[in-house]
């Protein structure tokens, strides 16, 4: 598809979905507006060469809810895109088409929803994000329902198509939604046990022009058996490639009313992750195994720790991730954190390739003054290997901001680095962000 | 209609559309309350002396039915007050309960403590509502709080923040988990979150920054891909490709890797090879490729044109077992990449 063709759609569907809102606000009994409006100014490198670029941003959603009409229950229009301009050398990296086009944009949301029949049945249709069950999180253009039926049982199904950037590149290679494709069926039923919890299965299709992308069934269960403790599991098939994508089953426990244990268990083969009409998708059998938990620990009232490890098996190898966290809220416009971590991946016998991990530390804190408010932010990564010749990472953030009134707040916000593709990197970036949320009618 | 012209149509429509149709934001801080409720209460005056025309409110509206006292009604007041007191200022409250009094006061008769537990008292800022706990004290609404079924009593949480009630603990590593918890809980997290929400982090295939880029304010909050991930990505695709995948497509990491010059497509090489020496003898990209395919496709995801074909088209390329999990006729019918090495 031309990128002509795909800049007329976007302006189209952005015309639409604006153009729908005009006559529903007034109808809406509450309205949240949220305009973002970003000048980043920083260094960027792009095959080799050093340049300073400055994108300006305008990120803009508003959603009205119970709108008033005949019909549907609940009716809410949701609306989130965004357009930038590029001041200076086009180089934003996802822009397809570089460097001709100077200003660009998106459209992340534009949906209706409503329910009907005495609110048992749910529909919503336009550009939305469709999740739950085997299918995980699709952004979709297309229709989901949802069914309520009695007893606790219940039904919901979609049909569309994977969302491409820009409209540009509708299904296949070029598309940057994972479930690349351009026709995408799917649903889940589910039982509600109450109080124990909920059962449900599922299943997914998704097609590339004609051919296979990803074809899958699964099962997930959420159990409370008792109060303090959750129990989660779920599993996919691949009914393609006949064997199983991925399970996963994770525990909470609310040992006490300060400490919360959890852990969990995942079993994936990531090849599966790749569409089937993919050319790698043919090569191998990836299976992956991690097992790990965590602790979360408040002993007082400002003070919380969070501790979590994970231990991954691989065919020939194994790696490990850990973190531990403390947050300190000394009062309620203060806050004090720090955290280390550890990661590693050891996966090649020979021990030379894709065998890298990092330590990481990070200290980060916020201070509100009435209505300034600063915040400092350090990263330090420190590599086991050498990435591009360099051992260390560093990035050090402060942002002062101030709330203007009438839901208007500015931020300026600073960051320096020195990484191992910058040997030094400095960004600034100056917000004006609108967020405020419209009561247009008394309540019922 | 240029972009242009859209982007101006979308501000004007943010700024004018909002404050045009006359809504009001929400009251961000009410003034302190200034009425003692527990001095009225002690003295034995009964709610409906202030509160006569909640017996027949049949919703929650925004002046808590509040009508002073006049005529003979008013002596009730005369004992301490000289004469009856201007009426508080108005408080306006959150609504967001669709509730009846009318219907519901014959079943208390007229007992408003045995809901109203708490009164408010003069410096507080919010009103005490009951709890849930005495909705549920007569009512079973368990299947419709399993089921995340909040409306219409609850007219719309997502106008106020909740938090977390113990069945969705959004606790210790909620970043990774909270994906399992959607898989069979997505109506619940709906109940709460608007898409506008999820998509900030879910909506890969348009969204244009990092959420850490978005808000360098929001420091305590944990962000996936914080900071300097460009050096940390290949390390962290090793360790979890499948996580990549959840999000982003091959075209989304070739994008990038051909423009920064480190793909063989790139139109400006940049360095050397991103493999190590020796990459193309097969017992190192084999098995390198064997061990972690997803992130070969990072670059190397072209379809007829991918390099893989090259070399792998007159060579068996699959795993073990692959001839038992699949019939070749029908899957090089129903699969246009099998046809670029099978003949139909």
């Amino acid at each position: 598809m031309s990128s002509n063709i795909g800049r007329r759609r976007l302006a189209l569907a952005l015309a639409a979905s604006l153009g729908s809102f005009v006559p529903v606000l007034g109808r809406a009994d509450t309205v949240d507006a949220s305009s973002t409006t970003l000048l980043i100014v920083r260094d960027h490198a792009r095959a080799g060469t050093l340049y300073t670029i400055a994108p300006l941003y305008e990120l803009l959603s508003v959603s009205a809810r119970n709108v008033q009409n005949p019909v549907a229950d609940g009716l809410q229009l949701v609306f989130s895109g965004w357009g930038a301009g590029s001041i200076g050398p086009n180089l934003v990296w996802y822009d397809t088409t570089p460097p001709q086009h100077r200003v660009f944009g998106d459209l992340d949301l534009a949906y209706v929803q409503g329910e009907l029949l005495a609110r048992t049945v749910q529909l919503r249709l336009g550009r939305q994000l469709v999740a739950g069950g085997v299918t995980g999180s699709l952004q979709l253009d297309g229709a989901n329902a949802l069914v309520r039926l009695p007893y606790g049982f219940g039904v919901s199904g979609f049909v569309g198509s994977p969302v491409s950037q820009r409209f540009e590149a509708s299904g296949s290679e070029t598309t940057f939604n994972p479930h690349r494709g351009n026709f995408a069926v799917g649903g889940r039923a589910y039982w509600t046990l109450v109080p124990w919890g909920e059962v449900g299965a599922s299943a997914v299709e998704i097609k590339d022009r004609g051919d296979p992308s990803r074809r899958q069934i699964g099962g997930d269960v959420r159990l409370t058996p008792w109060r303090p403790l959750t129990l989660l599991a779920s599993t996919s098939y691949d009914l393609y490639e006949h064997r199983w994508a991925e399970t996963n089953v994770l525990g909470q426990l609310q040992v006490l009313p300060k400490l919360l244990v959890s852990a969990d268990y995942r079993h994936v083969d990531p090849d599966l992750f790749l569409a089937r009409d993919s050319i790698l998708a043919v090569f191998t059998i990836d299976r992956r195994d991690e097992v790990g938990g965590g602790v979360q620990y408040g002993p007082w009232r400002a003070v919380t720790f969070l501790l979590d490890y994970h231990y991954l098996k691989e065919r020939d190898g194994k790696g490990h991730r850990a973190i531990a966290r403390t947050t300190w809220r000394p009062s309620g416009g203060t806050t004090l954190g720090a955290e280390i971590g550890f990661q590693s991946i050891y996966a090649n016998p020979s021990g030379a390739y894709l065998n890298n991990g990092y330590f990481h530390a990070r200290a980060f804190g916020s201070r509100r003054l009435g209505r300034l408010s600063g915040t400092l932010d350090v990263q330090e990564y420190a590599f086991q290997q050498q990435v591009n010749a360099q051992q260390n990472s560093f990035i050090g953030t402060a942002t002062v901001g101030y709330v203007l009134g009438c839901g208007l707040s500015a931020l300026l916000s600073g960051a320096g680095a020195s990484t191992p593709y910058y040997e030094r990197r400095f960004d600034l970036l100056a917000k004006l962000a609108y967020n405020q949320s419209y009561q247009l009618r008394e309540v019922r | 209609m240029t972009a242009r012209s859209l982007l101006l149509a979308a501000a004007a429509l943010a700024a004018g559309g909002c404050i045009a149709k006359g809504g009001r934001p929400e009251a961000a801080e009410n003034p302190p309350f200034t009425f003692p409720h527990s001095t009225h209460v002690e003295a034995g005056l009964s709610c409906a002396s202030c509160h006569a025309s909640i017996a027949q409110a049949t919703a929650v509206g925004p002046s808590v039915h509040v009508t002073l006292p006049a005529g003979d009604e008013a002596k009730a007041c005369l004992p301490c007050h000289e004469q009856v007191p201007a009426p508080p200022a108005r408080h306006r409250l959150e609504k967001t309960i669709t509730f009846s009094h009318a219907d519901h006061l014959p079943y208390v008769k007229g007992d408003c403590a045995r809901c109203h537990t708490a009164l408010v008292e003069p410096g507080q800022t919010k009103a005490p509502v009951p709890p849930m706990s005495t909705c549920t004290t007569c009512h079973n609404h368990a299947l419709d709080y399993a089921q995340a079924r909040c409306q219409p009593c609850h007219v719309d949480l997502k106008r106020y923040p909740l938090k977390p009630v113990a069945d969705f603990r959004h606790a210790v590593d909620f970043l990774r988990t909270h994906g399992e918890m959607a898989r069979s809980g997505v109506a619940t997290c709906a109940a709460c979150h608007e898409q506008t929400s999820c998509a900030e982090c879910h909506a890969g295939a348009t969204r244009p920054l990092k959420p850490d880029v978005e808000w360098p304010d929001k420091v305590a909050a944990s962000f996936i891909h914080r900071g300097d991930y460009v050096s940390r990505h290949t390390i962290d695709a090793s360790f979890d490709p499948a996580s990549c995948r959840r999000c982003h497509g091959t075209a989304y990491c070739d994008a990038c890797h051909n423009e920064q010059g480190v793909s063989q497509r790139s139109p400006v090489r940049i360095g050397s090879d991103p493999h190590p020496a020796g990459w193309n003898a097969g017992v190192v990209h084999g098995a390198a490729a064997r061990q972690n395919i997803v992130s070969c496709a990072g670059c190397h995801d072209q379809g007829a044109r991918s390099t893989c074909v090259t070399c792998h088209q007159n060579v068996d390329p699959h795993p073990p077992g692959w001839a038992q999990r699949h019939n070749k006729t029908t899957d090089v019918a129903g699969n246009s990449m099998c046809r670029i090495c099978h003949v139909q």
